[in-house]
């Protein structure tokens, strides 16, 4: 009976979800449902759960990533400023991709060589990075597309959601299997559990941490290209809020934020969707923002309530 | 048989009146609003508690009495990212247009909505934004700035004036984000810069930046110790009240700058603290009601341009100076009473709906009259 009850605990996220997108269907008369409203909620969930999902692997091994926005912004604005130099997506591809994985990189290295708390050093990247992003911009307030050296694609509604969703399906595929069927992914969980314990397994810790980094810079870098070529603008406050975004996705989605065994890839999927339907839903429902804003922290209580049921003991990092 | 003809003319007469006044008056909702279905509107905004934002709620409250539409405010903004999601969620929650108040996207945003269906107005005064755009159907224009000098060098060179011409000869100069480059702070402060000159005031001290930061207090500090006898604002003066009144200058110095209109200062302007205020007015936004009702009506060709792009109104602001004007023009502004700066009556005028007739100079018209003496005029009719 306890485990049947364990189980079943393990599908609330789901649930909080499945009960959010009904309220807000009642709620918007079908609207929430209609093929524009789908295609919408999955071009706007794309960049949260690109990051989210890497991110369970960071935060899955027991580290802290607070410049998730800012390794966000800085590799789609260069990524801008490759486009308008060359006129070439796959170059802008390049460097998002590339910028984001040695971004990554050098925080995997701090995580495992440097003995100060991730949380501080991530924060401290965060503004360096917020700064480099400013410098490089100058005077101006964000890169824009049109600008590039040939005219690029223009990409309609329709169009961005089947690139969203393609990319979306490869990463979220390549995360499944490296969490459920490599050793990674295993050896992700207990180093998050219990670090000593993992040292004592045998568990390469350091090779761990970078490379649970790097699977995470892999889906900042996709979002910053994602994002640039729908976006087309790129400012330093693109993203900005992406940092809080995944953390309560992750949450939402029935993941402790300091990772460890119960840290599940469906987490930064379901979390990062209950965001967004939630946002869509409230918005759609045309209320006053005053109202918007509680209805919004109500929902957050309930769910992280809900949710936070199988780790209540674990929610804050240690 | 003379008197049988009369009467029947009359009678024709009127009947023909009442079958014209019956044409000119559109079909109305339920409740007696136009159109007879509701408009669902966006509303892309970057700061939801900014006073013009709130005056621009206040406002379409007021226009809600006459005009069926709906509005779905975004909530604070501040990417291009967020604004491509509202857009969408508006489309998603059946919106027929979009006001761009706030806009970061540039053009992409209005090709956004059009590819959803939704008209967009905003923007026009951008030419990123207007020039790519300007053709597409969906796009209905906004406005630009009427003058036959940029706006923000007029609203400098007004502040300057007001000073000279309240008797100012030692200037404080409040310059903004001018050193910083920003463009409008440093139209503001060539136009007052202009003004001062050709009155034959001098700046005594020029005060860089922007208020909340220790340099911008120690500069404050620097400037109220010498012998100025007023103070030129390229944005809002009023975080001088206070070090004013602690310096023992309040009265002493004559105060003009970029402002909102409100009843705060026209207690200030009574009292000879305030001599000149430039505010942009915030119902002047209302403009996106007739346009958007026009182009979901069936009567958006009228308000393009003649070779079909995208119309820009041409618009002024206020130059407040004197305590009168600038009671009438708070008054207005507070929704008290049935006055407004620009009324249901008037945005009639400019309707297809209620006036087929009407054109884009007629909304260059309207909304160019803001004087107080034209405003008065209109509503007087």
């Amino acid at each position: 009976m306890k485990n049947r009850w364990e189980t079943i605990k393990n599908y609330f996220p789901l649930l909080g979800l499945l009960i959010l997108v009904v309220f807000f269907s009642i709620a918007t008369g079908g609207a929430l449902l209609s093929p524009i409203s789908l295609q919408s909620l999955l071009n706007q969930v794309i960049a949260t759960a690109l990051v989210a999902l890497g991110s369970v692997f960071v935060f899955g091994s027991g580290n802290f990533d607070m410049s998730l926005g800012a390794c966000l912004s800085l590799s789609a604005v260069l990524g801008g400023m490759a486009d308008i130099a060359t006129g070439s997506l796959i170059v802008a591809f390049l460097v998002c991709i590339g910028l984001s994985l040695l971004l990554g990189l050098l925080k995997g290295l701090f995580a495992s060589f440097v003995d100060v708390p991730l949380f501080i050093v991530t924060i401290v990247l965060g503004s360096l990075l917020s700064a480099f992003t400013l410098f490089i911009l100058g005077d101006a307030s964000a890169v824009h597309l049109k600008d590039a050296l040939q005219p690029l694609p223009s990409f309609s509604f329709s169009q961005m959601s089947v690139i969203n969703l393609v990319v979306l399906l490869s990463y979220f595929s390549l995360c499944l299997v490296l969490f459920l069927f490599m050793p990674i992914g295993r050896q992700v969980k207990i180093l998050g559990g219990n670090a000593v314990t993992a040292r004592q397994s045998g568990i390469p810790i350091k090779k761990v941490k970078v490379g649970a980094f790097l699977i995470g810079a892999l889906g900042i870098g996709l979002a910053a290209f994602v994002i640039l070529v729908r976006v087309r603008n790129i400012g330093a406050s693109t993203a900005s809020s992406m940092g809080t975004d995944v953390m309560i996705a992750l949450v939402l989605g029935g993941m402790p934020l300091s990772g460890g065994p119960r840290s599940r890839i469906s987490a930064g999927l379901v979390g990062a969707t209950s965001i967004t339907v939630l946002n869509a839903g409230l918005t759609m429902m045309g209320l006053n923002i005053a109202v918007i804003q509680i209805f919004r922290a109500v929902v957050f209580l309930v769910v992280v309530y809900v949710a936070s049921m199988t780790y209540r003991t674990r929610l804050l990092p240690r | 048989m003379k008197k049988t003809l009369s009467l029947l003319l009359l009678i024709s007469l009127l009947l023909g009146f009442a079958l014209g006044t019956a044409q000119a008056e559109p079909a109305l909702s339920e409740d007696g609003r136009f159109p007879v279905e509701t408009v669902k509107i966006g509303f892309v905004n970057y700061d939801t508690s900014a006073e013009q934002v709130l005056a621009i709620q206040s406002y379409f409250e007021y226009l809600q009495t006459a005009f069926n539409f709906e509005v779905i405010w975004s909530e604070a903004l501040n990417s291009a990212a967020a604004e491509f999601a509202f857009i969408e969620q508006c489309a998603a929650a059946g919106c027929k247009a979009i006001i761009g108040y706030y806009n970061e996207g540039k053009s992409e945003s209005v090709k956004l909505a059009a590819d959803l269906g939704m008209y967009y107005f905003g923007g026009a005064v951008n030419a990123d934004i207007y020039e790519p755009e300007k053709n597409n159907p969906f796009y209905v224009g906004g406005y630009i700035s009427g003058a036959e000098q940029d706006e923000n060098y007029l609203a400098g060179y007004a502040v300057g004036k007001a000073l000279v011409d309240a008797g100012s000869k030692k200037v404080i100069v409040m310059s903004g984000g001018k050193d910083f480059g920003v463009e409008f702070f440093v139209k503001r402060y060539n136009g007052i810069m202009d003004a001062l000159n050709e009155g034959g005031a001098e700046v005594v001290y020029e005060v860089p930046g922007w208020p909340g930061t220790e340099a911008f207090a120690a500069h404050q500090t620097a400037a109220l110790q010498t012998e100025a006898d007023g103070l030129a604002g390229t944005l809002t003066c009023m975080m001088w009240l206070q070090p004013m009144q602690n310096a023992g200058k309040m009265g002493q110095i004559k105060v003009a700058g970029i402002e909102t209109v409100s009843e705060g200062l026209v207690g200030l302007m009574q009292g000879g603290i305030y001599v000149g205020a430039f505010s942009e007015i915030p119902d002047m936004f209302g403009l996106s009601i007739p346009m958007i009702l026009n182009a979901v009506t069936g009567y958006g060709e009228q308000q393009r341009n003649p070779d079909g792009s995208a119309g820009r109104v041409k618009v002024l602001n206020w130059v407040i100076t004197n305590p009168e004007d600038m009671a009438y023009f708070a008054k207005l502004l507070s929704g008290e009473g049935d006055e407004r700066v620009f009324s249901i009556e008037d945005l009639k005028t400019v309707m297809g709906a209620y006036n087929p007739d009407f054109t884009l100079d007629d909304m260059s018209t309207l909304y160019s009259a803001v004087t107080a003496d034209e405003i008065r005029a209109r509503h007087a009719q």
